[in-house]
């Protein structure tokens, strides 16, 4: 046991040495890993961020009801009761013309905008919480809602949503699409590094092979090598991610209030950090251990 | 202990350095091969070592054939060979300690245990000054010790060198010659290549003479009774 430690300790320490044997060289590699690695590590954590808030939305199924122009209050009281009668409905909130009007007004800008009309243009409406968030539910509302007298138009607020859902899904697809096209350029970088790091010991192996060296042996200071180029090139994406996120969410401060949204990107949380660095480390070691395969001398 | 069946090497160009070579070898012997240049002494040394495979024809070790072992079993085997390179083969990119303790490495020892065996090596050489050297700096003779030193680290059961003694003065060439007898008295097996008359007449037990790849003699001495 203490010995199977001082071996893998040796290799580990051989591989540290030829890392910084070669500082620059090796933090070029480790560069360009971290490069190629954090568009898919920065779109992966923006598309979950996006899902969190899109879920948030989704489990708050709205239904809003605008009135017709021209209906009368006595409508607008009887759409109250019967919508307050309805089956499914959770609580509704009533938002005459005059309210919309004035809320509007309180808007910057829209108020001088406002001032021309002579006539309020804006409708009755009510805010419709259902109960489920059931699409197929929330349709049928729809359809109810819209066959009432003096009923212009029912929106389902939670369309964006799914819209936001289907687009998600489509973005994870991305993601993954990309995350293998850059794997696969991770794995060329690691394959090639290991294989020159082969070529310039070819003394120092032909050496430890006459001293009688196993190929294990032989095999896993370049093992560790690759290992440790995944590491430190997942540390450099996730560094270069962080900063990305952080650039973004200075857009974002600018940008989310226009469309009454506080959203922010969360730093990356601990599981995905030590997920990211695990599932690139052990790439590394797998390219390590096929270029070692490839291009270690074989013995005679 | 070593065994060779009638053992012919051709190497890949075609050339054929052994042809038809039998001989036995016995525990705690101490053996030298002589020849002419390219007859065939390292051929035959690598061969022993399993570092080279025969054409055809059987080399044993320990009974064992080595064509029917494993590469993992084979290097395993090697790491318990004491072995002196003609070309030294040092790394040059670590010090003369370093290069010493590489077999000890692969053998797991570690800390003090390998601290004290790389110093007792070193001094039996007269090279404990030059730890620390880069082997690049030293003579050719003081590289050849190195090797000597990193072969005998191990305290091996069997040792192969090839010329150990190739670019030694006689004073170095004496002490060499000298720690291969003591291994010998305490009964490890030695086969060495050598052209030195001074070592073939004053240590010599046993002579195997090496002609175009053939063994053209294989004589007992007892020379080694009388050397001082
Ligand atoms: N790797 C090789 N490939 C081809 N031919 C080789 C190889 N190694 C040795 N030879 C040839 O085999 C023959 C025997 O070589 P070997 O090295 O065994 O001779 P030697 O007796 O050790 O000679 P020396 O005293 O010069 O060291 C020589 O003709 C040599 O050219
Ligand atoms: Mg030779």
């Amino acid at each position: 046991m203490m010995s199977w430690f001082i071996q893998h300790g040796r290799a580990l320490r051989n591989a540290l040495t030829r890392l910084s044997r070669s500082p620059v060289g090796s933090l070029l590699a480790i560069l360009v890993i971290g490069a190629t690695l954090c568009l898919p590590v920065g779109l992966y954590h923006a598309i979950n961020e996006a899902g969190t808030l899109g879920r948030s939305v989704l489990h708050e199924p709205h239904i809003t009801i605008f009135m017709a122009q021209d209906a009368d209050l006595i409508t607008v009281r009887s759409t109250w009761d019967s919508l307050q009668a309805q089956r499914g409905v959770q609580s509704v909130r009533y938002i005459s013309s005059e309210e919309a009007l004035a809320e509007m007004k309180a808007a910057p800008g829209l108020a001088e905008a406002l001032s021309v009309l002579d006539k309020n243009p804006l409708p009755h409406t009510f805010v419709v919480t259902a109960k489920s968030a059931d699409p197929n539910q929330l349709e049928a509302l729809r359809q109810e809602f819209s066959g009432w007298a003096k009923v212009e138009r029912v929106q389902l607020d939670s369309e964006w949503a799914h819209r936001l859902a289907a687009l998600l899904v489509f973005g994870q697809h991305l993601v993954m699409g990309v995350a293998l096209v850059m794997g696969l350029a991770l794995w060329a970088v690691i394959v090639n590094t290991v294989r020159l790091q082969i070529l310039s010991a070819r003394d120092e192996l032909e050496v430890s092979h006459l001293m009688g060296a196993t190929r294990t042996t032989i095999r896993r200071p370049f093992l560790y090598f690759g290992f440790l180029q995944g590491l430190l090139g997942a540390a450099a994406a996730l560094g270069l991610a962080t900063l990305g996120i952080h650039l973004l969410n200075g857009l974002l401060t600018d940008l989310t209030p226009l469309f009454g949204l506080d959203f922010h990107l969360q730093p990356f949380a601990l599981k995905e950090l030590l997920l990211c660095e695990a599932i690139t480390g052990i790439l590394g070691w797998i390219a390590a251990y096929v270029s070692v395969t490839a291009y270690l001398p074989r013995s005679r | 202990m070593i065994r060779l069946d009638a053992v012919v090497k051709r190497y890949p160009d075609g050339h054929e350095a052994l042809s038809g070579v039998s001989l036995d070898i016995e525990a705690g012997e101490m053996v030298f091969v002589t020849g002419h240049s390219g007859a065939g002494k390292s051929t035959l040394l690598k061969l022993m070592a399993g570092i080279e495979r025969p054409s055809s024809g059987a080399v044993l070790l320990n009974g064992q054939n080595l064509r029917q072992l494993s590469n993992t079993a084979l290097a395993r085997l090697r790491q318990n060979i004491g072995l002196v390179f003609q070309d030294h083969r040092l790394l040059f990119d670590r010090n003369v300690w370093q290069n010493v303790a590489s077999p000890l490495t692969l053998a797991g020892s570690y800390g003090d245990d390998m601290k004290r065996r790389v110093g007792a090596a070193l001094e039996k050489v007269g090279l404990s000054d030059k730890a620390l050297a880069n082997p690049v700096t030293l003579s050719g003779g003081e590289q050849q010790r190195v090797c000597i030193a990193r072969a005998i680290v191990n305290r091996p059961r069997l040792v192969l060198a090839d010329e150990p003694t190739g670019g030694l003065d006689p004073h170095y060439a004496r002490i060499i010659l000298d720690i291969f007898r003591s291994f010998h008295q305490a009964g490890v097996t030695l086969v060495i290549a050598s052209h030195d008359e001074v070592a073939l007449s004053h240590y010599a037990t046993r002579i195997l003479h090496l002609e175009d790849g053939r063994l053209g003699g294989d004589s007992e001495t007892n020379s080694a009774e009388f050397a001082t």
